[in-house]
């Protein structure tokens, strides 16, 4: 009887503890948004922010002081459901790409991310890459090339990546 | 036109102003046919523009008010005890070489604030750290071009490289 106990102890036991350990839902997969933007100072686009940029305007408004282009507007947007170590991949104007890969959840809560921008056809090399940490719903902005690489009036390029978060 | 080779290592200069005029003018012309120094150029004016601003910031949480009143009031204290336990020629010897005393007083209260320069804003920069949800970077490779990445205000992240084309050797 004394060992049966101790068994059905054990059992209880085990079981709480693969329950602790099982991920849930939400840590099992990662939202990210990339949006694509055309930072410019053509007298020609309008001046200010795109209002499609309002989930990020304090991130622009914060790089704005410091960059001072005239115009930010947003080319093209993406949203990914990503599993562990599954890469999100968008193409960029001028045939770039981008492939932002989300790691690990680290014992603070912030998500480790690899980040690879890849040069134009047919080569794709490697322009920059990457490895940061974000918090859910932080962004980070990954810019200076050009939009267009041949047309240095059509501005720069820059890419917001966004860890969204979990509804 | 000389190459962009030539320009790069005195763009930093040409910004502070430290160029040579010779120099200078080359540079000067340069800069007018070349946008890819003319980024690099913006690039440094952004990055010496951030220092200016962070440590403006760090200096402006610093809070030395009543600091050297507080120093001072311990060093007479102090000298006050030291005086009434010591002998009467004590009070002769110090009278004596008062200016030596006074001169080592001034050192220590100078030594004081040197050490609160020193330390204080590593402390402050420690818990703008423990605060700051901004994105960390922990690495970053730009390849044969230049780069920066900036930590904004916001919690804005900037990772920054100049232009698309590497130096032209």
């Amino acid at each position: 009887m004394l060992v049966l106990c101790a068994a059905l102890l054990l059992a209880q036991a085990d079981a709480g503890v693969a329950a602790t350990a099982a991920p849930s839902g939400v840590e099992r997969r990662v939202k990210i948004t990339i949006r694509a933007i055309a930072a410019t100072n053509d007298p020609q686009a309008p001046v200010g922010t795109d209002p499609k940029l309002k989930p990020i305007a304090p991130q622009i408004e914060s790089f704005g002081e410091q960059f001072r282009f005239r115009s930010y507007k947003l080319i093209d947007e993406h949203t990914f459901d990503l599993d562990w170590k599954n890469a999100a991949q968008v193409e960029l104007p001028g045939s770039r790409s981008l492939q932002v890969t989300p790691r690990q959840l680290d014992a603070d809560g912030r998500i480790k991310v690899h980040l690879e921008l890849l040069g134009e056809h047919p080569a794709h090399s490697r322009k920059l890459h990457t490895d940061y940490a974000i918090q859910r719903g932080g962004t980070i902005l990954v810019g200076g090339i050009r939009v267009d690489p041949n047309d240095p009036a059509a501005g720069k390029l820059l890419i917001a990546i966004t860890q969204e978060m979990e509804k | 036109m000389k190459r962009c080779a030539e320009a790069v290592p005195l763009l930093g200069p040409l910004h502070d102003g430290a160029l040579a005029d010779d120099d200078r003018a080359w540079v000067d012309d340069h800069l007018r046919g070349c946008s890819s120094c003319q980024d690099r150029l913006a690039l440094i004016e952004a990055q010496a523009q951030a220092l200016r601003e962070a440590l403006a910031a760090r200096v402006a949480k610093l809070d030395f008010s009543g600091f050297e009143d507080r120093v001072l009031q311990r060093v007479r204290k102090e000298g006050a005890a030291a005086t009434a336990r010591a002998p009467v020629w004590g009070r002769e010897m110090w009278w004596a070489h008062r200016r030596a005393f006074t001169a080592a007083g001034g050192l220590a209260v100078a030594a004081c604030l040197a050490l609160v320069v020193l330390f204080a804003p590593s402390r402050t920069e420690d818990l703008a750290l423990l605060a700051d949800n901004s994105p960390q970077i922990d690495e970053v490779d730009f390849g044969t071009r230049d780069g920066a990445v900036f930590q904004l205000p916001r919690e804005t992240t900037v990772i920054w490289m100049s232009d698309d084309r590497a130096v032209a050797q």
